[in-house]
């Protein structure tokens, strides 16, 4: 039988947290602990609307509007959401045209920021540096100036009380052209556009062959914004409905307010369901929406 | 296959004053394996962007075949043109890759399908049919993106510095390929570098490129040994060519005797003005006597199949490079030592670049025969 003296052994070193495969926890230090209390509190006071839309969903008013607010969930979630669609009988339909619009706003913005984008960087034309300057010149204007304007325009276009009214002045902006110049100048060598030119390719095909499957990241990034922009509008669609069966899902929501009583909780049980697709499609791709924002920051 | 001819080209960008391109005039002839070379911003790229159509000329003409193509668009001018950086589509596999020139052609599927097999099967990529571009090695995106300009049968290919992200051994290789692949096809190919290894050993003939200018054409071992200017004679070579500053001191019936540093050399012919003497590394020999010139070994290289010293002539602050088949024993750092011109090896430049003439019977002098 086998044995082992003690003797035998090597003498062995103490046991510090190194050689016990873990390190020591990092120091943290006064500065950094700052920087923590503050992103923590920036974080909580964004958070904290939609805990609270949340919680409202399935409170009465009598419970939202007591002191002190409730801080959990309750169980008139039923109820709300009886009164929300009693309120708003077309509010599945609303939804539906919020998607709708969010939809053909998004695909129209990212094929034309996209085409701009590509022509801004890979195409020579005359004026190029100006008309660029004077698109993102744009940027500096407030939303609001070109409201009145824009609604005038659809009204000589007779598009209002229409979709396309929302649609259409959606289309392309100049964010989206600043975003996908900046990705296609960075990532797509212009030797894959000569090549393609070399190969029999005409602008277009350039565009539609080569260039759009090399920026999927940005176009993620782009459409994101653009529908998350999109479904949240609330001015625009409120300057151009007057049908109820028409209004996209924020315009409906501010609906139930200003006729007696106003239904907190059926508001948040709306406002919660309106914005799950959003979370959801937040959720799925936010690392995608990191890397585009920051797409060419870094020299890869 | 064709012929080109290049004719008074000259490229000026849009906002800058000075050309880039002056007035060149070149003739490829057909299937020739034409390289340009020269260093970097000479204009060699820029000529060769012209030629594809990827760029506008400012003046002048590009014939191909005797037909101006100047204002065709790039797809229609018959030519295909492998990148430095291959630019192979990322979102495409090999064979995608391969055939897209051909589905832009309207080619039917089984022509596709067909030139694109055969195409591959003779650089070896069969197997890479499937691949994407990031999955290959240099050398494999390299042949592929030889595979995609041959399955278009153009009429000239050009290759942009095609080579210079390999590492040393792959270059070697692919330089094997390329010459095998021109024997192969036969086809009129235009070939840019800055190496000039690649320019000898590739090139049927070789145009040296230089500020916009083409400097001298003609045959690799013409160029090395007969270059018609200063520029031509230090581009070629490695270690570059020495240049000595020489003025002429005495002059006799059989030429003339010159003063190049702290050393003495006569010439079989006439010079009556400051010129500059030039010597290949290779063609220093040690003096046994006291003629040449005196140097001062600072550095030597082992290279293992040559010897290179870089050595100082006393009394000046310049520096030479020898170099020398081993073991070359005498080159020992602060040796000093006599060295001179083999016999006619030398080369002789104004002191403007111009070449004045290769020496044919160059002879070194004892110095101390040399009457000051």
């Amino acid at each position: 039988m086998a044995t082992t003296s003690s003797h035998a052994l090597a003498p062995t070193a103490p046991l510090t947290p190194s050689n016990r495969g873990w390190s020591k926890p990092k120091r943290i230090e006064a500065s950094q602990w700052l920087a923590y209390v503050i992103v923590g509190v920036g974080a909580l006071i964004m958070f904290a609307p939609f805990y609270f839309m949340f919680v409202f969903a399935t409170h009465t008013n009598t419970g939202i509007l007591s002191v002190p607010p409730p801080l959990w969930f309750g169980d008139a979630l039923g109820e709300n959401l009886k009164i929300l669609l009693e309120r708003l009988p077309y509010f599945w339909q609303n939804i539906g045209w919020s998607f709708y619009v969010a939809l053909a706003t998004t695909a129209l913005n990212l094929f034309f920021c996209s085409l701009a984008g590509f022509a801004f960087v890979h195409l020579e034309f005359a004026g190029r540096a100006l008309l660029f300057k004077a698109i993102m010149a744009t940027l500096l204007l407030p939303t609001f100036v070109g409201m009145v304007p824009t609604v005038l325009i659809m009204g000589w276009f007779g598009w209002m009380n229409e979709h396309r009214a929302l649609i259409v002045p959606g289309a392309c902006g100049a964010l989206g052209i600043f975003m996908m110049r900046q990705y296609i100048g960075s990532s797509v060598p212009k030797e894959l556009i000569e090549s393609a030119r070399l190969d029999g390719c005409n602008d277009f095909t350039i565009y539609w062959r080569i260039v759009l499957p090399l920026i999927g990241p940005a176009m993620g990034t782009l459409g994101m914004i653009t529908f998350i922009g999109s479904w949240n509008n609330f001015i625009s669609p409120l300057l151009v409905f007057r049908d109820m069966d028409r209004y996209t899902v924020p315009l409906a929501l501010r609906a139930l307010q200003g006729t007696g009583q106003t239904p907190w909780g059926a508001i948040c049980a709306g406002a919660a369901i309106a914005v799950l697709p959003l979370l959801a499609l937040f959720v799925i791709s936010s690392r995608r929406l990191i890397e585009g924002l920051t797409a060419g920051a870094v020299k890869q | 296959m064709a012929e080109l001819s290049l004719r008074k080209l000259r490229k000026v960008y849009k906002g800058s004053a000075d050309a880039v391109l002056h007035d060149i005039d070149l003739d490829v002839r057909d299937g020739e394996f034409m390289v340009f070379v020269g260093p970097s911003g000479c204009g060699k790229s820029t000529t060769l962007r012209l030629i594809a159509g990827l760029e506008e000329i400012s003046s002048g003409d590009i014939l191909i075949d005797g037909q101006s193509v100047a204002g065709a668009p790039a797809a229609e001018r018959g030519i295909a043109m492998v990148f430095q950086s291959y630019a192979l589509y990322p979102h495409m596999t090999v064979a995608e890759n391969m055939a897209f020139s051909l589905k832009m052609a309207g080619e039917s599927q089984q022509t596709i399908q067909s030139k694109v097999g055969k195409v591959a099967e003779t650089l070896q990529l069969s197997s890479l049919l499937d691949r994407k571009p990031k999955t290959l090695s240099g050398g494999q995106r390299q042949r592929v993106a030889s595979g995609r300009a041959i399955v278009r049968t153009p009429k000239i290919f050009l290759f942009d510095e095609p080579l210079s992200n390999l590492d040393a051994s792959l270059r070697v290789q692919m330089r094997l390929e390329l010459s095998k692949l021109h024997k192969d096809l036969g086809t009129t190919m235009i070939y840019v570098t800055h190496d000039q290894v690649e320019a000898m050993t590739l090139g049927s003939r070789i145009a040296v490129f230089n500020a916009g200018r083409v400097e001298q054409i003609g045959t690799p071992l013409s160029l090395f040994h007969h270059p018609e200017n200063q520029f031509v004679a230090g581009f070629l070579g490695s270690p570059k060519m020495n240049f000595i500053d020489c003025e002429p001191i005495a002059r006799n019936a059989g030429g003339s005797t010159l003063r190049c540093g702290n050393g003495v050399v006569s010439v079989n012919f006439h010079v009556t003005q400051k010129c500059v003497l030039g010597v290949r590394p290779e063609d220093f020999a040690i003096s046994t006597e006291s003629v040449g010139f005196c140097v001062r070994i600072d550095v030597v290289e082992q290279l293992g199949d040559a010897v290179i010293a870089y050595a100082t002539p006393v009394d000046t602050h310049t520096t030479i490079v020898i170099k020398l088949a081993p073991p070359a024993s005498q080159l020992r750092i602060n040796a000093m030592l006599w060295v001179h011109p083999r016999p006619g090896s030398a080369h002789v430049f104004t002191e403007a670049g111009a070449a004045l003439t290769q020496l044919t019977d160059l002879s070194t002098e004892r110095d101390a025969d040399y009457a000051r």
